[in-house]
């Protein structure tokens, strides 16, 4: 996985590519989102586009992530989910949980 | 008794040679305060047998017009009793240097004033009368002028006093050998008494060895010596000249060969082997010549006696004779001289072999620690070694305890001293890293033990440790053989190291695959065994992990005679972690079930239980069903699971969606409970994502429709057949073995509807 970010309009975006998988890819996505919070950007969004396949490592990361975001009163929207990683959030009912997006520009504009 | 005269020449000659080389052999690669005095102590000896000789030479040559030993040349042979003095001082510095404890250090220079008197004594005032008479001529001139009278009222008192004196000395002169031997039997009793108090404290086996031999040899010679020359002069008794001149040559063969031996066998005062074997060639070429010498001069004689006329035969003769066997000889000495110094601990080479030898087999730390330490104490003299390694146990350098101080100190990473420590290559004294000791604990904790050198352990990549020795003992310095033994030594202990470290983590590794052989058993036994089978349905299933052990596991609980629980699961991540969840899972499920809750209440508790008992990570997909056999009812909530599939006998089917989110990420949640309705020939298949998700070499995905399609194709057979079919299936699309992720398949099929 590489992860890239940038920020429009006063929010987070981060473009994980490839697959979300376990090990190091776990704590670069995890250390990323506690950067953010300690630098106050509490609102993010990820981009799923690039994201090819995610496992249940990768679902935890997310999940994790959602959860430090929204303990310290932030917020964590997908954007562009799609495929087989809609199918996986479907079937354990994440999607539920999350708020997920067409796009980037909608999931922005949803804050 | 004519040829006895020579014969002791030659002795004598080559006994002071041998003195004079054990001196020179002492100071030659060591300069120490110790090697210096014993050099010095071993000159002063060699001078006796070299008068000795110069006087059975004058005693030879019966042209010379005065006896020998009125000349003054004789009395220049009193310059030997510096030799007891030498040996007060040489006491006093072995085996223990007590000399620079003194109070009073001028003592060392005061106590060769009575021999350098005596010499001044018998060398100037040899001849009392001659003196007074030229006094006296002096005294007797007129007085022509003002000089002559001024220097002869100045001179007058001045050469009264040089006549008493002279008197004084030449009474003294009657008695000197009496009161000279007395003072230097006294200076021989010190010594004795000094050296033996000495070696009472002496706790470094090989330094003992050395003494012992040292201290007995010269003993004895000074004995001997005492009793042929000393005492006769004191206590004025006679000793026949032959027996005094056979104890002269014993005690100089037991002086010279107990140092000579200590030397070559236990490595006295720290002389290198070259020069140790060197020692060995002189001495026995000068055994060689001697005999030469001895067998011409008497083959000489004995044929001179027969023929009457000197013929120069036996030289030839002895040539030849020595031309064919010295070849021979000399091998075979040298064999001797090989085989003495192989057999001894001191070659570093046969030391280093024997070390490696022991050391290769021997894995325990603590042991490799023991026998390098012993090594080098007995073989360099080292007073103490340290060690600093690192300790894998805390993951830090620590400095080891030693048998002088108990106690083991962890050295920080960020320590300076550590940090140019792992800089050096090869052996280095401490004082060259005085630039690395600010702040340094390290520092601090080796000048509390007075380390001297530091040994580097470095491996390709970092630094094991180092070794840090102390001064060697009486104050040696490092000489460059010690300097290349320890840097051998040095390589071979980063193997031995390197070894022990691997092979502890093999056993580690080992202990850890026989805990995990353990946990995978007993997750093996958390499975069900018998699987209940009635004549309504037929069950089967099968886990497979992708390691020993897994994240999988599928249950079946019966509550009591009308229904039975069905349970797949999967925890997220793989292995032990995993493992550990899916157990917790397993013992809720089974207590929640147990106490007769809602399905959808027995989800949300287990749910609540793991967000409070986990990390938000660590979570789990769960489908629980209950299938009721009278009403053939399937009563289930599914937490976040892939949807199970129930296929009809007509082809027709249904995903088992209904639930909530997975369980153990989010706190509060709710789950739904679903119904559905079971009949004769259907089949409801449960999986996770490892049957799912299987990939072939296109990285294409099994998938749900592929499931899909087999059971619509195969939904006529038992189920054990479709669980052998669909993994039989799976495995030709995915031969990964063991599979990917952790597979886990149920299939229930019912045989009799009940309507």
């Amino acid at each position: 996985m590489k992860l890239t970010d940038y920020e429009k309009k006063g929010i987070a975006i981060l473009e994980p590519k490839g697959k979300i998988m376990g090990g190091p890819d776990a704590t670069l996505l995890h250390d990323r989102l506690h950067e953010l919070i300690e630098t106050g950007k509490k609102q993010v969004v990820v981009d799923m586009a690039k994201v090819e396949w995610m496992n249940s490592t990768g679902l935890g990361i997310l999940i994790s992530g959602l959860t430090t975001l929204r303990n310290n009163q932030g917020e964590l929207r997908l954007a562009n989910v799609t495929g087989k990683i809609h199918s996986l959030l479907t079937i354990t009912k994440l999607i539920t949980v999350f708020e997920a997006f067409d796009s980037v520009e909608d999931a922005i504009n949803s804050f | 008794m004519e040829f006895i005269q020579p014969v002791l020449t030659i002795i004598y000659f080559v006994f002071a040679g041998i003195l004079l080389f054990l001196a020179y052999s002492i100071i030659r690669d060591q300069s120490g305060r110790v090697n210096r005095i014993t050099a010095f102590m071993l000159f002063w000896a060699a001078t006796g047998p070299i008068f000795l000789a110069f006087g059975t030479i004058a005693r030879l040559d019966t042209l010379a017009a005065a006896p020998f030993e009125e000349s003054a040349l004789y009395n220049l042979a009193y310059i030997w009793e510096l030799f007891f003095p030498a040996f007060l001082l040489f006491s006093w510095v072995f085996p223990i240097d007590r000399l620079s404890r003194f109070r009073f250090p001028k003592l060392r220079y005061i106590i060769f004033f009575p021999s350098v008197f005596h010499l001044f004594l018998v060398l100037i005032f040899n001849n009392p009368e001659r003196i007074l008479k030229l006094l006296e001529d002096q005294s007797g001139e007129g007085v022509n002028s003002l000089l002559g009278w001024f220097i002869s009222f100045f001179l007058k008192p001045i050469l009264y006093l040089l006549k008493l004196t002279v008197l004084g000395f030449s009474l003294l002169l009657g008695r000197q050998k009496i009161l000279f031997s007395a003072i230097n039997l006294i200076y021989v009793a010190m010594a004795v008494y000094s050296i033996l108090k000495g070696r009472a404290q002496l706790a470094n086996q090989q330094l003992r060895k050395q003494s012992t031999v040292i201290i007995w040899g010269i003993s004895i010679a000074i004995g001997l010596y005492s009793i042929a020359f000393l005492m006769p002069d004191i206590f004025s008794f006679d000793i026949p000249a032959g027996l005094k001149t056979s104890i002269l040559v014993v005690a100089l063969i037991i002086g010279g060969g107990s140092v000579g031996w200590s030397l070559i066998k236990h490595q006295f005062l720290d002389v290198s082997v070259i020069i140790r074997q060197s020692l060995v060639y002189t001495i026995s070429s000068g055994i060689l010549v001697g005999l030469y010498i001895l067998f011409v001069d008497q083959g000489n004689r004995l044929i001179t006696s027969i023929m009457g006329t000197k013929t120069t035969i036996v030289t030839i003769a002895f040539i030849v004779a020595a031309l064919f066997l010295f070849q021979p000889i000399n091998s075979q000495l040298d064999n001797i001289i090989r085989r003495l110094f192989l057999r001894s601990r001191t070659d570093y080479r046969n030391l280093m072999e024997l070390l490696s030898r022991q050391l290769i087999s021997v894995f325990d730390p603590v042991q490799i620690r023991n026998m390098v330490e012993k090594t080098l104490k007995s073989s360099i003299l080292i007073d103490h070694i340290y060690f600093v390694l690192f300790d894998d146990k805390i993951n830090e350098y620590a400095l080891f305890p030693s048998d002088n101080i108990p106690e083991k100190v962890i050295i920080p990473r960020g320590d300076l001293l550590l940090g140019g420590i792992g800089q050096l290559e090869t052996p280095t004294m401490i004082d060259r890293l005085a630039v690395y000791r600010a702040g340094s604990i390290l520092a601090d904790e080796l000048d509390k033990r007075r380390v001297q050198l530091i040994l580097p352990l470095k491996d390709a990549n970092h630094l094991l440790g180092f070794l840090a020795l102390t001064e060697k003992v009486s104050g040696f310095r490092y000489n460059a053989e010690d300097v290349t033994m320890l840097r051998i030594l040095s390589n071979q202990l980063i193997t031995i190291l390197t070894n022990a470290r691997l092979y502890a983590d093999s056993l580690e590794k080992q202990r850890l695959d026989e805990e995990i052989a353990v946990a995978r058993q007993i997750q093996l036994d958390l499975l069900p065994k018998v699987y209940p089978q009635t004549d309504i349905f037929q069950i089967s299933a099968c886990s497979i992990p992708s390691r020993t052990i897994g994240g999988d596991f599928y249950d079946f609980i019966q509550k009591g005679d009308e229904a039975l629980g069905i349970v797949i699961a999967d925890a997220s991540g793989k292995g032990m972690p995993a493992a550990l969840l899916v157990a917790q899972i397993q013992a809720m499920l089974r207590s929640e079930v147990g106490n007769n809750g809602h399905i959808k209440n027995i989800l949300s508790n287990i749910n609540k239980y793991i967000v409070e008992s986990t990390s938000a990570e660590k979570f789990a997909t769960l489908f629980y069903g209950e299938f009721n056999k009278q009403r053939q009812e399937l009563h289930y909530a599914n937490a976040g699971h892939n949807y199970p599939i129930l296929i009809r006998e007509d082809g027709a089917y249904e995903l088992l969606s209904k639930g909530g989110i997975l369980l153990g990420a989010f706190a509060g949640m709710e789950y739904q409970e679903g119904i559905v309705q079971l009949r004769k020939n259907d089949i409801l298949f449960l999986y996770t994502d490892g049957l799912s998700e299987a990939q072939n070499q296109a990285d294409e995905e099994y998938g749900e429709e592929k499931i899909l399609k087999y059971l619509t194709e195969h939904r006529h057979l038992d189920s054990n057949e479709i669980i052998d079919g669909i993994l039989a299936e799976v495995r030709l699309f995915d031969p990964t073995d063991p599979p990917r992720d952790d597979t886990t398949l149920i299939a229930l099929k019912i045989r009799k509807g009940n309507g």
